[in-house]
């Protein structure tokens, strides 16, 4: 491994050990558990009890501790609320919110880069000021109002969708577009950004004084350059759409983590906020890691430093 | 062949800008004969380089407006010509090689590609031919150990290398016109000496035509048969390298030697011309260098000399030259 | 005779090129966002009904475009017939506040984190780095849900959670604009010869940043009435009987299948306001990055 990996690597468990601990502090601060759990006509002598019985007298460090650890096992903790499992509440989970996340990252991914390639070489035409306008809009407009009102057209109006749920791929469209819209919005604005920089630069002028065609001048010495920023952008807004999952999946009932969460959160089921609020951040820290080993494979200068 | 390898007529170049048009070049003519070595020289913003990259449409096309009555490599009209079959011109009809090797190479691929893509596209060469034929320019742009370099990518080579290299692009489909665009500006100054001197040496044993652009006046005395002296967008004198350096007509030409150190003189004292280039965007009637010129005549600020054709072979815009001052 | 060297279209592209390049964009933001501000301040007056008048006998009136709709509601009514059209005028007062409060806060958090770290460097950086990182690592959305059902909503809290999402944008820009000019020789010129750092601060750093830290304001602006509405949306926002946006759109929910003017509109103005903020920073962006500048 280079060492600039092996470096990105240590920073991302440090991070992991930040996040952990703030979520824990948070949780830590946010009430004694034993009231939440225990029964109404608990005497005090109960709750001591509970409370030996959780590890909530030791000192706050070996509680910290003990969470790490078990949270590395993957036990997550106890949902009262759920009568299960966190872990289990979210492994349930997981695969709907993962397929949500997957397509409608490959949407965004499928609109901006074309589009943004597109309007970059067309770059202040008719074309480029109505796609960009129209990002822009994409970009301002809350992602969930957008699929509330597509939900409106597509499934109210012309009847051809369903309104929300979970089961075949019709189920998938609206959601995956309302999760994908916003960040092909902010993609294809840095795709178009990124490549009018590329193209502007001296060593294009290099490669057409080749006498080069436009499509090798545009796919091999434009592209790679322009998609390094990108790369990096799209692993954020990788992160970004699992957070945007969380009111999608809420507006659709789609049954994911998301969902799960929010939920949770009226429900006050602190030990499952806690559970989610952590992977959620695990999959951000790897999320960013996976970026930085992919920026080793595009950018070959990466690997010297 | 007897026409001219390079015939350009009427040349001018528009910029569009934020701040209006910025005229580049205007009414620029040209023509370089097969085997001939030119400089052009001025300053920043004269115009020099962007004469060169207008040649092959090398400006974007967006924000340029180039128009010429005539614009003809080696007999080949370039008026209107399509982008494909202009595209086949580059590289074997005509190359370029850049100022600063770092920006003009592409970071993310290897020195072989970049070198053997331009022979695969027109030479048709395949992979093990193009890469053998690579191999032999780098070894005779003098670049140590080829095999090495030729898998590397241009942040592993050294300043000079990567010029090494970008020369070696520049020949790779034996080009019959070569134009050197301040190849060494952006190079150490023990450097620039060796890049000269290979350049010189390959255009010696090729016997390709070749421009210099360059704002360097004493480095063309050696490489230059003819200099062509631009100001603000036109040619002002164009003569032998010979006339030129030891009879300057035209006043700014005086200006620029003079302000040129030599190093065969080092007590006399060097003298820059006072005033400052004019703002491209705003065209005064009358000629561009009167403002700064100590010979201006009335006439000067109200008609622009035009290039007239002299008895001694030079051409010259100037209503008022210096008198031949033979040494 | 000239001719073109090549076939061209030539002035059109340019004049759509100017019509992009030129203040146009910032004036459509900032005309947008004096309209936003506008109605936030001179609501009383300007909204025809008040906010909270419920009609039950104009329930789900369509707005007056519509078939069945009437000038008296000029954007409809919701469920409980109050004026839609007056609920976003008084809308703007929450998102608007809430922007401006999150400004003010994540500016100084922010600014202050990426002053000391790009000041100082070294162990105060990489703390305040670490610090930095492990913010973007939260999915913040979550995050934000979590404090605010925890500690519980309300306006304060809302701004507090917004300015926290927001503070690291300042920090990042702030930090890196600080490091490139402490490096300048007249900083370490002054330095050397025992200015305090104080007045360092005030007198070099500060105005170099001051632009930099507009934009960012402009962007998290926008960034800020995005998150209120959500937040108000899953019903952990700002609360109480003043109508926001996002309240709005969480009402208008569960009748999208007849009343789509309920979720439409309130939609339409956060976009806007949104769009404003985001219009103000690019322009803003391109009239201060040097970089830009050509």
């Amino acid at each position: 491994m280079p060492l600039f990996l092996f470096k990105r690597f240590l920073q991302a468990l440090l991070v992991l050990i930040g996040v952990s601990f703030s979520t824990f502090i948070v949780a830590h601060m946010t009430g004694d558990p034993v009231e939440l759990m225990a029964r109404e006509n608990a005497t005090l002598e109960d709750k001591q009890a509970l409370r030996e019985f959780l590890g909530l007298d030791r000192p706050l460090a070996e509680q910290y501790l003990s969470f790490v650890g078990k949270a590395l096992q993957g036990d997550l903790g106890y949902s009262f609320v759920q009568q299960a499992p966190v872990t289990q509440l979210i492994a349930e989970r997981l695969p709907a919110t993962l397929l949500l996340a997957a397509a409608g990252f490959v949407l965004a991914l499928l609109i901006s880069v074309p589009l943004g390639i597109i309007i970059a070489l067309k770059r202040n035409t008719v074309w480029d000021v109505v796609v960009t306008a129209l990002a822009m809009i994409g970009q301002a407009a809350p992602g969930f109002w957008i699929g509330l009102m597509l939900v409106v057209l597509f499934a109210v109006e012309l009847k051809l969708l369903p309104v929300s749920g979970y089961g075949g791929p019709l189920y998938l469209v609206l959601p995956a577009i309302t999760l994908a819209l916003q960040s092909a919005a902010r993609l294809t604005r840095l795709v178009r950004a990124s490549m009018l920089e590329v193209l502007n630069a001296d060593y294009i002028r290099t490669a057409r004084s080749k006498g080069l065609r436009e499509r090798t001048i545009l796919f091999i010495h434009a592209f790679r350059g322009a998609m390094i920023p990108v790369v990096t952008m799209a692993g954020l807004e990788l992160a970004e759409l699992v957070s945007g999952a969380f009111i999608t999946e809420t507006i659709f009932a789609w049954p994911g983590v998301g969902r799960l969460a929010v939920n949770a959160v009226y429900q006050r089921d602190f030990p499952l906020i806690q559970g989610v609020v952590l992977m959620a951040a695990a999959f951000f820290v790897i999320i960013n890691f996976l970026v930085d080993v992919l920026y080793v494979v595009i950018d070959p200068r990466v690997k010297l430093k | 062949m007897s026409g001219p390898m390079l015939d350009v007529q009427n040349l001018s170049v528009t910029f569009q800008s934020d701040g209006g048009p910025v005229y580049a070049v205007r009414d620029l003519s040209l023509r370089l004969a097969p085997g001939e070595v030119i400089g052009i020289v001025g300053e920043s913003g004269s115009g020099k380089s962007v004469t060169m990259m207008s040649v092959l449409r090398l400006l974007d096309t967006r924000r340029t407006e180039i128009s010429a009555t005539e614009l003809a490599v080696d007999g080949q009209s370039l008026l209107g010509l399509p982008a494909r079959a202009l595209q086949d011109l580059r590289g074997p009809v005509v190359s370029y090689i850049f100022q600063d090797p770092l920006t003009a190479l592409n970071p993310l691929l290897t020195v072989g590609r970049q070198l053997t893509e331009g022979m695969r596209r027109h030479a048709g060469l395949g992979r093990a031919e193009a890469r053998a034929k690579a191999l032999d320019l780098l070894r005779r742009v003098g670049i140590p150990a080829p095999e090495l370099r030729i898998d590397q990518l241009p942040h592993q080579l050294s300043g000079g290398m990567r010029q090494r290299v970008m020369i070696a692009i520049a020949l790779a489909c034996d080009p019959k016109l070569l134009i050197a665009d301040e190849p060494t500006t952006a190079l150490d100054v023990t450097v620039q000496a060796e890049i000269v001197r290979l350049v010189q040496s390959i255009q010696a044993e090729r016997g390709m035509a070749m421009v210099w652009v360059t704002h360097d006046l004493a480095l063309l005395a050696r490489l230059a048969d003819r200099v062509v002296v631009m100001y603000a967008g036109r040619i002002i004198e164009d003569a032998p390298a010979r006339t030129l350096y030891s009879s300057p007509a035209h006043p700014y030409t005086a200006g620029l030697l003079a302000s040129t150190s030599r190093i065969d003189d080092p007590f006399t004292e060097q003298t820059s011309i006072p005033g400052m280039p004019p703002d491209p965007r705003r065209i005064a009637p009358g000629c561009s260098f009167a403002p700064r010129c100590t010979r201006a005549l009335a006439q000067c600020q109200t008609v622009v000399p035009p290039l007239v054709q002299q008895p001694d072979g030079r051409r010259l815009a100037c209503f008022n030259p210096l008198p031949e001052a033979h040494t | 005779m000239t001719v073109p060297v090549a076939d061209r279209p030539a002035s059109r592209p340019f004049a759509v090129r100017r019509f992009f390049a030129r203040h146009t964009i910032g004036l459509i933001g900032l005309t947008i966002l004096l309209c936003a501000v506008s109605a936030a301040l001179f609501a009383p007056w300007i909204a025809p009904h008040p906010p909270s008048a419920v009609n039950l006998m104009a329930r789900l009136a369509p707005p007056a475009w519509v078939e069945g709709g009437s000038m008296t509601h000029l954007l409809g009514t919701d469920n409980l017939g109050r004026d839609i059209l007056s609920r976003v005028i008084y809308g703007a007062q929450v998102s608007l506040s809430v922007g401006a409060g999150a400004v003010v806060l994540g500016a100084i958090i922010g600014s202050s984190v990426g002053l000391l770290a790009g000041y100082f460097g070294g162990w105060v950086d990489a703390v305040l780095s670490f610090l930095i990182n492990v913010q973007l690592s939260f999915p913040f959305t979550l995050l934000a849900i979590f404090l605010l059902a925890s500690f519980g909503g309300g306006f304060v809290s809302v701004v507090v959670v917004v300015a926290l999402a927001t503070w690291v944008n300042y920090a990042r820009v702030v930090r890196g604009q600080v490091m490139s000019v402490t490096n300048q020789d007249y900083v370490e010129a002054a330095r050397t010869v025992g200015v305090p750092t104080l007045r360092i601060l005030r007198h070099y750093i500060l105005p170099n940043i001051l632009s930099p830290i507009i934009v960012v304001a402009s962007f998290s602006m926008a960034q800020a009435i995005l998150t209120e509405a959500a937040l108000s949306f899953l019903g952990v926002g700002v609360g109480g009987t003043q109508p926001s946006w996002g309240m709005m759109l969480n009402d208008g929910r569960n009748y999208l299948q007849n009343a789509w003017w309920m979720t439409a509109m309130p939609g339409i103005a956060t976009a806007l306001t949104v769009l404003a903020g985001n219009l103000c920073g690019d322009w803003l962006q391109d009239r201060t990055d040097p970089r830009l500048r050509k």
